[in-house]
């Protein structure tokens, strides 16, 4: 059972941590305004290149299993494991189709030539700063699918702790900071999706 | 039975969970990267002695204060004093008996190892020739070790970060029953402060260091003019890093010097709440003054004013400390020993480096003086007369809690005059270098400079000889030195409550906190 | 007294219009720097004597009041806030360019200055200035990050890939002054060194009339009618035997491997060096090289016009 003191202490840390990773990705962010902001041109043409369809189901897949995962700690106030445990399950399904539509579209990037770094040909599009969008794409999508990754894996180890019954209605503390971190990785994914994949000039 | 002794056994060492353990295998290793550092530092000064240099070859001479800057920041400063004696003080100072995460602290410990490895690895094969700052497109484009280089510096930055939050959830949830906030030491104060910096900044380095080794595997060419990438922009990203990260590099040594000050004069800190006032002052506002190292640098005119104005207000929050320090020593019944003749040293060297500070962020003069001499003496007037002075000072201080011995009092005087003369006679001529006009980082430089370098390396070599001296005597004592009981220095701390050394779970009895951390019983 | 104190601070000549107002602030902030020290230094001893601990000495209750230390706070602030504000204002001098100010190309590439002036001639090494006229030098680098400091003048200004940094200056004395790199660029770093020459007007005019007098472009139009360029190269757009040269400078060209390049000062001085490096993409690789017939200078004005070739005809 985890003590109130742990309790407190579990939730600063996972609070600092969303901190720092969000410092993490705004320097990142920042890279991306200042480039887009002096090649508008090049920075257009590339989101017309990102394959919108993907990444509106990505948006749409990542904040389904918010949802799923914010009812998952809701049941878990009423101790409806049952529940609980097929939420989890969801989540991490709809992780899994996440990752696999991101590995798909960088897929067909890769074998149409649009790969990051030094200068490449976008078929009649001749800009410079083509290349920045592109690697800043790859850049920011793959950190962000490294933080899916380990949220996964968060929350796959939640779903144990739950089907062991180590965690219960009683002492929910695991899941809602899990939960908690899990939001912050879609919410990232929210700024994401219109920067490379909505955001016409 | 001390935490030295239990648990037995180099296993119990290795895969500890206590905090004092974890704190003095951080404090060995700094020790170790300290030496280093020092070596690289002490090859540079002796082949500056000659202006055409005939020591070592330009190239070497590159990697040589490279290898110097990257070792000094981020295997010694950055974890000196709070990887080392946050870890081990900390806890007591609340009268906690560990800190929130003991198993993230081993690993934090394991980890920055590793990074410091890879680091050595980098220097060993081929070296790195960027410089500590990495600038682009130089550091992509070099064929030197730079992209190992920044992995070992990356994980190192993990390591910060897991002490930061650790550090950050100790002080929040772990202080025991009755210490409210105001009445915390200022020592956790500082250690809370900078671990402020240490979450929220080093993020921002761990990004510019995996885009320079990125970059420099893959050319990606992302500061890279011909793919229109903005140098510039690259010198943004490690600056706002790397300016906070002079703060993680002081406010421990600063909490230090108001816990040495506070016991020495037996009197509780005088302004208490602008001290802490201007800690978390400094922490904040730190993070936006990064401009101040790129006023040269294409910067617009209105980027470098807000840039100089608000590094004018950091350093009125670096007077409000010093001011408040020499009013706790006023009326006060000081014990002279060493750590208070540390203090001495750090007050005028930090004053005059914190006002060199001021100088350099007056913009029409750092136009003369960036990338000169003057700030290479400016920042180590303060990052060593100031911060390792500092931790000098911690390391006498708390040398009887941590070993229950005491060194000589005569040696650590000598000690303390030796580094003290030898930082002086090492980094005053480099003021009057750069306003002569020699820039920083030259293998070899214009024969007119050259009696000013040779006084620079007869300091080097005495401060050298006072380090090693001071590292002797007090390595001696741990085996010959006097016993010296619980609190010889009769401070009211809660540290110095429990024996010396002390006890694996820090303190006899469950600890009250019946009277305050400065309750020397003045009515003042 | 002015040469006292820069004396005393090993400061160089004031050789600029500049320097000396730039220097009276330093003597005030670094006088002030070791004032400072000086008095914390003393106050701090006075104390450990004063009030250290010893046999019969009983501290009496005394402390600092309170009012004192805003009183030295605020003052120190305000100390602070006009530094800033006397500094802030002779920054934005250095980089307002008085009105008839010449211009001047400051080429930075690793380990060498490269100067190209408006009369269409070059140096390396050397800027010849004339006293008492403004200069603005429009900064750039071929390769990594360098910075152009004249310690006589008190001016610096980092010169990046990329784009083009400026800084004015107006000499007060003729003589020799040191040019020096002050951003790390590599092995070559502290021996990329030069010189400010700083002549009496009349000397310049007879300097700078013996190089020539016509616009550095004007000069790459004349060079390209004579080495029989523009045989092959057109300069309104219309294609012919070798890519035309208007809106060329700094556009990104596909070439015959797949890439693509922008066409910078780099990639159009190559191509006249060494043709075959890089091919246009639908283009015959038969144009000849021009190593060892054009001078570095004489490239040089050629990209000028090129460069000048922007927008319609």
């Amino acid at each position: 059972m985890t003590s109130l003191a742990q309790v407190r202490r579990f939730r600063v840390a996972v609070w600092t941590v969303i901190a720092s990773e969000a410092l993490l990705f705004s320097g990142l962010f920042g890279l991306y305004w200042s480039y887009r902001d002096e090649y508008p041109r090049a920075f257009d043409a590339g989101v017309r290149i990102d394959i919108a369809w993907m990444g509106g189901v990505n948006t749409f897949v990542l904040l389904t299993s918010s949802f799923a995962i914010a009812w998952a700690v809701h049941a878990m106030r009423h101790a409806r494991t049952r529940v609980v445990a097929r939420c989890l399950v969801a989540v991490l399904l709809l992780g899994g189709v996440f990752l696999a539509l991101k590995i798909a579209e960088w897929t067909v990037h890769i074998s149409e030539g649009v790969v990051p770094g030094g200068a490449y040909y976008t078929g009649p599009w001749n800009g410079r700063g083509s290349s920045l969008f592109f690697t800043l794409y790859y850049f920011m999508t793959g950190l962000h699918a490294l933080h899916v990754i380990a949220g996964m894996v968060l929350i796959a180890w939640v779903a144990l702790r739950v089907r062991a019954r180590t965690l219960t209605g009683d002492d929910p503390h695991a899941l809602e900071l899990v939960a908690l971190y899990w939001h912050f990785v879609d919410a990232i994914w929210v700024f994401l999706w219109p920067m490379f994949y909505l955001m016409r000039a | 039975m001390s935490f030295w002794t239990e648990p037995r056994g180099v296993k119990s060492w290795l895969l500890t969970r206590d905090h004092k353990r974890i704190g003095v295998m951080y404090l060995v290793a700094v020790l170790v990267f300290l030496l280093l550092g020092g070596t690289f530092a002490l090859i540079l000064r002796l082949s500056l002695v000659e202006p055409d240099n005939a020591l070592v070859s330009p190239h070497t001479y590159d990697k040589l204060f490279t290898h110097h800057g990257i070792v000094m920041v981020w295997l010694f400063m950055i974890p000196s004093i709070p990887s080392a004696f946050g870890n081990i003080m900390l806890p007591l100072m609340i009268g906690a008996r560990d800190v929130a995460f003991p198993r993230i602290n081993l690993a934090s410990f394991w980890i920055f190892i590793a990074g410091a490895i890879v680091v050595l690895v980098a220097l060993v094969a081929g070296g790195v020739d960027t410089g500590w700052t990495f600038y682009t497109p130089y550091s992509t484009s070099t064929p030197t070790a730079t992209t190992c280089a920044a992995i070992g510096v990356f994980v190192t930055g993990v390591s910060s970060i897991l002490t930061g939050i650790n550090f950050i959830a100790t002080v929040h949830t772990m202080r025991v029953e009755g210490l409210r906030w105001r009445d915390l030491p200022l020592f956790v104060w500082a250690i809370y402060a900078t671990s402020i910096i240490l979450v929220l900044a080093t993020p921002v380095l761990g990004l510019a260091l995996l885009l320079v080794a990125a970059d420099h595997a893959w050319a990606l060419g992302l500061f890279d003019p011909n793919t229109g990438g903005d140098p510039v922009l690259f010198e943004h990203i490690f600056w706002f890093y790397s300016h906070p990260a002079v703060y993680i590099m002081i406010l421990p040594g600063m909490g230090v010097v108001s816990e040495v000050v506070s016991t020495a004069s037996h009197r509780k800190p005088a302004w208490y709440g602008a001290i802490v006032f201007a800690t978390i002052g400094i922490a904040l506002v730190g993070f936006l003054t990064w401009g101040h190292h790129m006023f040269v640098a294409g910067m617009s005119t209105f980027d470098v004013g807000v840039f100089g104005i608000l590094s004018m207000l950091v350093a009125i929050f670096s007077a409000i400390k010093v001011f408040a320090w020499t009013s706790t020593m006023y009326g006060g019944s000081i014990t002279i020993a060493t750590p208070i003749l540390y203090v001495f040293t750090f007050i005028f060297l930090f004053v005059f480096g914190g006002m060199s500070g001021v100088a350099v962020a007056t913009s029409s003069l750092d136009v003369h003086w960036h990338d000169t001499y003057f700030v290479v003496a400016h920042f180590h007037f303060i990052m060593v007369g100031g911060t390792m002075t500092a931790f000098l000072a911690a390391l006498h201080y708390w040398f009887p809690k941590l070993t229950g011995k005491m060194y000589s009092e005569t040696w650590g005087r000598l000690g303390c005059a030796a580094v003290s003369l030898g930082f002086i006679v090492t980094f005053t001529p480099q003021f009057l270098l750069g306003n002569a006009g020699m820039p920083r980082r030259y293998a070899t430089y214009p024969a007119h400079f050259q009696w000013l370098h040779v006084v620079s390396t007869v300091g080097a070599c005495l401060l050298a000889g006072g380090l090693v001296v001071t590292l002797v005597y007090l390595i001696a004592a741990i085996k010959n030195g006097k016993p010296a009981g619980a609190n010889p220095w009769r401070s009211a701390s809660f540290e110095w409550r429990s024996p010396s050394p002390p006890p694996p779970e820090n303190f006899a009895e469950p600890p009250r906190w019946d009277r305050g951390a400065y309750d020397y019983g003045d009515a003042a | 007294m002015n040469e006292l104190f820069r004396l005393a601070l090993d400061l160089p000549p004031q050789a600029s219009s500049v320097a000396r107002h730039i220097d009276y602030l330093h003597y005030t902030v670094i006088g002030a720097a070791f004032l400072v020290a000086f008095l914390a230094f003393l106050v701090t001893v006075s104390f450990l004597v004063r009030f250290r601990e010893r046999p019969g000495y009983t501290p009496r209750a005394r402390s600092v009041p309170h009012s004192l230390e805003v009183v030295l706070a605020s003052f120190t602030l305000v100390v602070f806030i006009v530094w800033w504000v006397i500094g802030f204002s002779q920054y934005r001098d250095i980089h307002r360019p008085p009105p008839g100010a010449i211009r001047i190309y400051v080429i930075a590439k690793q380990w060498m200055w490269q100067f190209v002036y408006p009369n269409g001639t070059n140096s390396e090494a050397d800027l010849r200035v004339p006293v008492g006229q403004p200069v603005e030098v429009m900064i750039t680098s071929r390769d990594v990050i360098h910075s152009f400091y004249v310690p006589a003048f008190r001016l610096k200004q980092d010169a990046v890939p990329g784009r083009i940094t400026s800084l004015w200056f107006t000499a007060v004395t003729p003589g020799t002054y040191d040019i020096l790199c002050a951003e790390y660029c590599g092995a070559g770093h502290s021996r990329m060194r030069g010189h400010v020459i700083a002549m009496a007007p009349a000397e310049y005019a007879k300097w700078a009339g013996g190089h020539g007098s016509a616009e550095l472009a004007t000069v790459g139009e004349q060079l390209a009618v004579k080495y029989g360029c523009l045989r092959c190269h057109t300069v309104d757009g219309t294609p012919h035997i070798g890519p035309t040269w208007r809106g060329l400078y700094n556009s990104l060209v596909p070439l015959s491997d797949g890439t693509l390049i922008v066409a910078d000062d780099a990639y159009l001085t190559e191509s006249m060096m060494d043709p075959t490096a890089k091919i246009v993409r639908a283009y015959p690789p038969i144009m000849p090289s021009y190593l060892g017939q054009l001078s570095g200078p004489e490239a040089a004005s050629i990209v000028e016009f090129i460069r000048s070739l922007r927008g319609s005809p």
